[in-house]
């Protein structure tokens, strides 16, 4: 079990359940540095602990600072932002996308920015019905990390222009009905319903094989993709063929045992 | 404590090289389901050495020969590229180790290379024969032993193959699916172990850890075909999915010896075995074609040369001058048994 006690990052586990709760607030950039080295150290342990199979991320609900555009610059003028801050953030952001284990992002009051670029990455993407969503980025005169790269992908490139040009402010239902977020959950306990759903029905192994074949479809040709798909199935059936023997396993040590 | 290092790296091929389509062309191959198995075979050219008239059919006898030949010519080009990196001479090196699975001949091919090459004549050989495509690890775990037990002295490994001596080539999908994979090519690796092991001889070998697939014997096999009166190599088409069932037992066996996870790896230089056998090896190990750029660039230019295949992925990542002291690096080859060789690498 790591031990998180920080000003940060909350972080619990239970069964094969883990929740890192974001408590660092993403429009102050001074700690985004240390921020993001204990993210991935949680990320890290994530990984390698086989027990776990879904990580949920939520954020402590903020309000969009009316301070924050000045709090970016004063971060660039003392130069805690540059070009490695934002090497840090993309690698960070890629080891969430390509961890494997099932992604959950739990989205409440505004979502902005840098901690949207996380949420864009997880496999499930639930917000509560009051939620809002932005890139304010391009109004600080930066660009929203990778997200102009995965953004076009998930709501098309007309969508995805108008979002991080414009920099606007939209709705839950703006951003479900943009396919941003996959589903509105209406209170706490619709959104524990859909996790324990996800958790007792799909298998862990076909969520990341479909996941990582889908972030390539777009790149990749037609003769690279079915070689990909074939392998990637046949490890879901090996998957599936180990979870069944376990099973039966399990039976015949019970009827032995009982 | 002593460890052995990589001094230098040399690869040879064939003169003549050819596209899938020149191929297909020069063996009057007229059926579409083989003219699309080497369409879709990924790779781009391949160096071989073919008859000049294919209408005559070369016999056993013919391609041993040109195994024999074909191997000390590039095997031979290979060395000296090697020596002249290292700025050595043939007579420096005391260790000679030949991997070959193209032909067996006896005296084997190392007294040939020294007769031919001029070692000194108390250079101690050894030959790897018949242990295909992996046999360049199982090459180079014997040339990291003997380095470690005569420290200073200079062994050399030479993997080479002439494939284009064990084809047979009738209208048949199991001959076609080895004929529009395998390539001749040839590739030269100095090593030698110190205590104190400088910059010139990086990366440093720690360990190898092999894995042999249970049940899977004629998944892969070279065997005499009396029909032809030729021997003639099999693929299963199982062979990616095995491989990708197991890719990741021997992986974890060494890392976890060296308390090392996957994402600790900088580099991966995996056998080019075919599009397939990468494909299982990326989604089995979580690895992306980033990862596999080497070696999906040997595949697409060189095809499958078997046991020396995995070193020009090696010299491929060398060549490129992105390698940061103390990284990491595996070496991965499979081959029949079915059979899957690893090491772990240093820089």
């Amino acid at each position: 079990m790591i031990n998180v006690n920080s000003h940060f990052l909350s972080f619990e586990e239970e069964s094969n359940l883990a929740h890192i709760k974001i408590l660092y607030n993403f429009q102050d950039y001074t700690f985004l540095k240390k921020f993001i080295d204990e993210f991935k150290n949680i990320l890290i342990y994530v990984e390698d602990n086989d027990k776990i199979d879904i990580l949920t991320i939520s954020k402590l609900p903020t309000q969009v600072d009316s301070n924050s555009y000045s709090n970016f610059k004063t971060a660039l003028r003392e130069e805690i932002i540059d070009i490695h801050l934002f090497t840090a953030w993309e690698k960070v952001v890629t080891s969430l996308e390509r961890l494997s284990k099932c992604t959950i992002a739990k989205l409440s009051g505004d979502i902005a920015g840098t901690f949207l670029q996380l949420a864009l990455v997880c496999d499930y993407k639930i917000s509560m019905p009051d939620t809002t969503f932005c890139f304010p980025e391009i109004n600080y005169g930066i660009l929203p990390g990778m997200a102009v790269y995965r953004l076009a992908k998930y709501i098309g490139l007309g969508c995805a222009k108008k979002l991080i040009l414009s920099g606007d402010i939209i709705s839950a239902e703006n951003a479900l009905s943009l396919h941003l977020i996959d589903k509105i959950a209406r209170n706490n306990e619709e959104f524990l319903q859909f996790k324990y759903q996800i958790n007792n029905e799909k298998s862990l192994t076909s969520i990341i094989m479909a996941r990582r074949l889908l972030n390539e479809s777009f790149h990749d040709s037609y003769e690279d993709a079915i070689g990909h798909y074939l392998a990637a199935q046949n490890r879901c059936l090996n998957a599936l063929n180990k979870t069944t023997k376990q099973s039966e396993n399990k039976r015949i040590i019970e009827k032995v045992i009982g | 404590m002593i460890l052995t290092g990589i001094v230098s790296i040399g690869t040879s091929n064939p003169t003549t090289k050819y596209t899938q389509d020149d191929i297909l062309q020069k063996l009057s191959i007229q059926n579409e389901r083989i003219k699309n198995l080497y369409k879709s075979s990924h790779i781009r050219t391949r160096h071989l050495i073919l008859p000049t008239d294919t209408a005559i059919e070369e016999t056993q006898s013919m391609l041993l020969e040109k195994h024999l030949s074909g191997c000390l010519e590039i095997g031979g080009n290979a060395i000296n590229e090697a020596l002249n990196i290292a700025e050595l001479k043939i007579s420096d090196i005391d260790f000679l180790c030949v991997v070959t699975s193209t032909g067996f001949l006896a005296p084997a091919l190392s007294a040939h290379l020294i007769s031919a090459m001029n070692f000194r004549n108390d250079c101690q050989r050894a030959d790897i024969v018949g242990m295909g495509c992996n046999g360049g690890l199982n090459g180079l775990n014997v040339l990291n032993n003997w380095a470690k037990a005569n420290p200073k002295k200079y062994a050399l490994l030479l993997c080479t193959e002439i494939c284009s001596a064990a084809y047979v080539n009738d209208s048949s999908m199991s001959t076609s699916v080895v004929n529009s994979l395998f390539s001749d090519g040839a590739a030269a690796l100095i090593v030698r172990a110190d205590e104190h092991v400088n910059q010139k001889a990086r990366p440093v070998i720690h360990d190898f850890k092999s894995y042999m697939i249970p049940n899977s014997l004629n998944s892969m096999f070279y065997r005499w075909d009396s029909e032809k009166n030729k021997f003639s190599f099999h693929l299963s088409n199982e062979i990616p999915y095995v491989i990708g069932e197991n890719v990741e037992k021997p992986i974890m066996n060494l890392l976890d010896k060296f308390n090392l996870k996957k994402r600790d790896i900088s580099h991966w230089t995996i056998h080019a075995g075919g599009k397939k056998v990468i494909d299982a090896i990326m989604y089995n190990l979580g690895l992306t074609s980033s990862d596999l750029k080497h070696t999906i660039n040997v595949l697409r230019n060189y095809g499958n040369m078997s046991s020396g295949s995995f070193l020009f992925s090696f010299k491929n990542l060398i060549s490129k001058h992105q390698i940061q002291s103390n990284e990491y690096g595996v070496l991965m080859a499979m081959g029949p048994g079915a059979q899957i060789e690893t090491a772990l690498i240093q820089w």
